[in-house]
């Protein structure tokens, strides 16, 4: 059984002045999850300091998108031949501008299914989460591990200046 | 939708007369510039506003828009029963209003994604209130613009044999024809536009998905789309990198759109449409009337649902500069295609001029004449700063860009090589039902849009904010923006 | 068995071209109604003719030289020119024009969709485009050739050199063993000119009377700039 605490901020400082007290506590990184309803800058609260590796995704996309606009342009003109009077096959001109279409949109379907994988998505089961972050409100996950943890963390966000603290309890 | 008494009363959103009241106390005024940044509550009624609350005036002109797409969905009807003799198209003018009106739709979707994803790789601070509007713009004008082929075709009920479909007639697409890399192209930047739209929606799903009120008919569909958006730090980490990603390659794909709809003109051996210039004119043109269409839709959306602390003057005003580098750069190829083929004194080319300065000559400086006055009044900063001026130029340039893709199509066509197919067009009563319609159609699917996802990129406007702050500067106090990377 | 193994046994033998003495035509406009019949051509009635929608594939161009009164008529029959490089072939999304070994400038009927596109990039003006549909008045239908479709509304058509005469005088020399001769096949138009200015045949064997009469030095293309190698030679003397 894990638990979560989540400890809701109304200012980022707040949310930044409690990821050190827990650290000392041996909350590990992974412990800890930042939600928020925008974006801030990595290390604002939490470091990740995780290089996407997104450009697998944009590239296997592109070369997929590749192969599909040569087979198009290309390869069909072949299967599907008709005689058009002495004229190539398959003319390189359209062959260019068609692959060149379908990479672009093998990249961009490569970089939404990127977005999939890294980011979770999609996950529509009930995960730990409170409301308050669209309120522009921070919130800090905690994973703990027993009740002792739990009075631990809830202390430290308390005494962070934390507006709110919440326990959800998951069986595993 | 359930009205308002039958919500409870802590999950009741404020009434409109209300946020405003605080709007006005807080010391704003609407049109009035202000550094005074919202609260985080008064930032989420005020951008969700528009999607929880209807006013009548709202059904009403839907009502009215849908009428008009129905009419102009039964002008189509006739059109497929009769045959395209309804228009007013002949031996030998092919193409008329309708191919008009795709060019002007493609244009016009143009600068929606162009813009955002300048903006955005750019970092420039203002684009933030101005992304969704644009964006869904490029995804709706887009949907319209590729209504018109269909319209266009003789045989609708044969539009198939266009796609690549495996059959067993061994027939297959000419891949050498412009029209088919207009398919492409077209499918392409749609289907881009609709990622690139969906993306930037998404965290701002989830944030109208905790707003919403859990008895209203909203909240399913939102919990859906949101895809269980969490907002975590690691999520976002992902969120900027697939966005960034998504304004390179997207900046790639909308010029080559609009030069492959140019290809479907250039390529061909008609006078005055062969030219190498069409791909980057016709990219400049898009652009042009896509900003104008972006400033329009901008101050209908602020006048509508009360936006005025959302999409500020500054926003216009900085969109305007936009607007008066891309009137001049459209001049400037205007003049160029004109001067060279004034110049070369082709005579078939040259016949069409005259052609054009004759018969449509009313439309030709009507269009330029728009064009040279919106230059000369954007130049005046007091233009710049009116929203109600810029909404007039909005308009005006849109009418100007669609009267000089009419010139583009079919004077040339009208009065082309052989002298004795020389002819006259005027659009058919059912072609301009149609156009109207496509009109109506975009208003429609917009208004509509409206309803059902939050129109104002609020997380984007939130982070703004929070990288943000107030400083003291001698007397005064200036507003400052952070960023994370310098 | 795919097309190109069909065409690879007929390839090169013909090329179909047709020769017009322009110093012959009296522009009487038989060889429209000549045309008219043979390819089962609508006829539109006088409303759609002023609207320019009329579908002759085949028309007498009228131009004037001079001033009133020293005025002279010229006249020009005018058809699909058969280009060799044709411009609205390539730019057929679907395939429905495309060129066929013997030189000739296809339609099919069924697979065109009506984008118009071939229309906007023929010089010439000799694509017409169904705006309606089609009827024949009884007993008019009795009249239409068994041997060409009737085409629906909403496609593009154009001469064909006749093509069912074509197909036919073929079956015949293959019937025969042997090559088609010279003259054998005559396109209704060309049946039909009282003072003989068409003449029709394969420019490929070097003896037949079109090669002859394209050797003439009053030989000339319409709008040669355009570079399309046309397959309807003119030939223009003097007065």
């Amino acid at each position: 059984m894990s638990r979560h605490v989540i400890g809701i901020f109304e200012k980022i400082e707040n949310a930044a002045s409690a990821v050190r007290p827990l650290e000392r506590e041996s909350f590990k990184k992974e412990d800890m999850e930042l939600l928020t309803g925008c974006q801030y800058p990595d290390g604002a609260v939490i470091e990740e300091d995780w290089d996407v590796p997104l450009w697998k995704f944009a590239v296997v996309g592109g070369l997929l998108g590749l192969m599909v606009g040569v087979f198009l342009a290309g390869a069909t003109q072949w299967w599907m031949n008709l005689d058009v009077g002495g004229k190539p096959m398959a003319a390189l001109p359209p062959l260019g501008v068609i692959c060149y279409e379908t990479t672009l949109l093998g990249v961009i379907l490569g970089s939404l299914a990127g977005l999939f994988w890294f980011a979770g998505l999609p996950d529509w089961t009930d995960l730990p989460y409170d409301a308050e972050i669209s309120r522009g409100k921070i919130a800090l996950l905690v994973t703990c591990s027993d009740e002792r943890q739990t009075e631990l963390v809830r202390k430290i966000m308390v005494e962070s200046g934390a507006q709110k603290v919440t326990l959800t309890e998951e069986e595993s | 939708m359930s009205s308002r008494e039958d919500i409870p009363a802590d999950e009741r959103l404020p009434a409109v007369e209300t946020v405003r009241g605080q709007a006005l106390d807080a010391g704003i005024q609407a049109g009035k510039e202000s550094d005074f940044s919202i609260s985080e509550d008064r930032l989420n009624d005020i951008s969700l506003r528009p999607m929880f609350y209807t006013t009548k005036t709202y059904y009403v002109l839907t009502i009215i828009l849908a009428l008009i797409v129905a009419w102009g969905a039964a002008c189509w009807g006739y059109q497929i029963v009769m045959g395209m003799g309804v228009t007013d198209l002949r031996h030998p003018v092919f193409w008329g209003l309708y191919i008009s009106a795709f060019v002007f739709w493609v244009g016009v979707s143009h600068s929606g994604t162009m813009v955002s994803s300048i903006l955005r790789l750019s970092k420039a601070n203002w684009r933030r209130p101005i992304l969704r509007g644009a964006e869904a713009m490029t995804v709706f004008s887009l949907l319209v613009a590729g209504l018109f082929p269909v319209i266009h075709v003789g045989r609708l009920w044969r539009i198939y044999y266009m796609f690549p479909l495996p059959n067993q007639r061994e027939l297959w697409v000419n891949f050498r024809s412009p029209l088919a890399w207009d398919m492409a192209a077209i499918f392409v930047y749609l289907t881009s536009a609709f990622i690139f739209l969906f993306v930037g929606l998404l965290p701002d799903i989830a944030l109208a998905r905790d707003y919403c009120p859990a008895k209203n008919w909203r909240k399913g569909y939102l919990k859906f789309l949101a895809l269980g958006w969490r907002g975590s730090h690691r999520q976002w980490i992902v969120y900027e990198k697939v966005s960034l990603y998504l304004a390179i390659f997207i900046l790639m794909i909308a010029p080559s759109v609009h030069t492959i709809v140019s290809w479907d003109f250039a390529m061909s051996i008609t006078p005055n449409w062969h030219t190498s210039i069409f791909g980057p004119y016709f990219v400049v043109g898009a652009i042009y009337s896509g900003i104008a269409g972006v400033i329009t839709l901008m101050v209908t959306l602020r006048w509508i649902f009360n936006l005025d602390e959302i999409i500020r003057v500054t926003h216009l005003t900085n969109l305007s500069k936009v607007l008066l580098l891309m009137s001049i750069m459209w001049g400037y190829f205007y003049f160029t295609e004109f001067i060279t083929s004034w110049y070369g004194n082709n005579p078939t080319e040259t016949a069409i001029w005259r052609w054009q300065t004759d018969r449509f000559g009313p439309m030709l400086f009507t269009m330029l004449g728009i064009n040279i006055f919106s230059i000369a009044a954007l130049a005046f900063d007091s233009v710049r700063k009116s929203p109600g001026k810029l909404f007039v130029i909005g308009i005006l340039v849109n009418v100007a860009m669609f009267i000089e893709r009419y010139l583009i199509v079919v004077p040339v066509l009208t009065h082309r090589d052989n002298p004795f197919t020389w002819t006259d067009y005027i659009p058919s009563f059912v072609e301009s039902s149609i156009a109207v319609a496509a009109m109506a159609w975009f208003l429609l699917l917009y208004a509509l849009f409206v309803k059902i996802l939050p129109i104002v990129t609020v997380s984007d406007i939130r982070e703004g904010n929070a990288l943000s702050c107030d400083m003291a500067f001698g007397n005064r106090h200036i507003r400052v923006h952070g960023d994370a990377e310098e | 068995m795919t097309l190109k193994s069909f065409n690879d046994k007929h390839d090169n033998d013909y090329h179909w071209a047709m020769v017009i003495d322009l110093d012959c035509c009296d522009g009487c406009g038989a060889c429209t109604i000549a045309c008219q019949a043979e390819n089962n051509v609508p006829t539109v009635g006088e409303e759609r003719a002023y609207d320019k929608r009329t579908m002759s594939w085949l028309r007498i161009e009228r131009y004037f030289e001079g001033e009133w009164p020293n005025l002279r008529v010229v006249f020009l029959p005018m058809l699909c020119q058969q280009c060799d490089k044709a411009p609205c072939e390539p730019v057929c999304p679907v395939f429905a024009t495309y060129h066929n070994p013997e030189g000739l400038n296809v339609m099919v009927y069924n697979r065109c969709i009506g984008t118009r596109f071939c229309g906007n990039n023929c010089p010439f003006g000799v694509r017409k485009f169904n705006w309606f549909k089609n009827r024949w008045e009884e007993p008019l239908e009795q009249q239409l050739n068994p041997d060409i479709s009737v085409r629906e509304k909403g496609v593009m058509e154009k001469c064909t050199f006749c093509m069912q005469r074509i197909r036919r005088g073929k079956d015949h020399a293959k019937d025969e063993g042997r090559e088609v001769r010279d003259g054998e096949i005559i396109p209704a138009c060309a049946q039909t000119c009282p003072t003989k200015a068409i003449t029709f045949g394969n420019i490929r064997d070097s003896k037949s009377k079109v090669a002859e009469l394209a050797k003439s030095k009053r030989r000339h293309h319409l709008l040669e700039e355009h570079g399309l190698e046309t397959h309807v030679i003119y030939l223009k003397g003097g007065e």
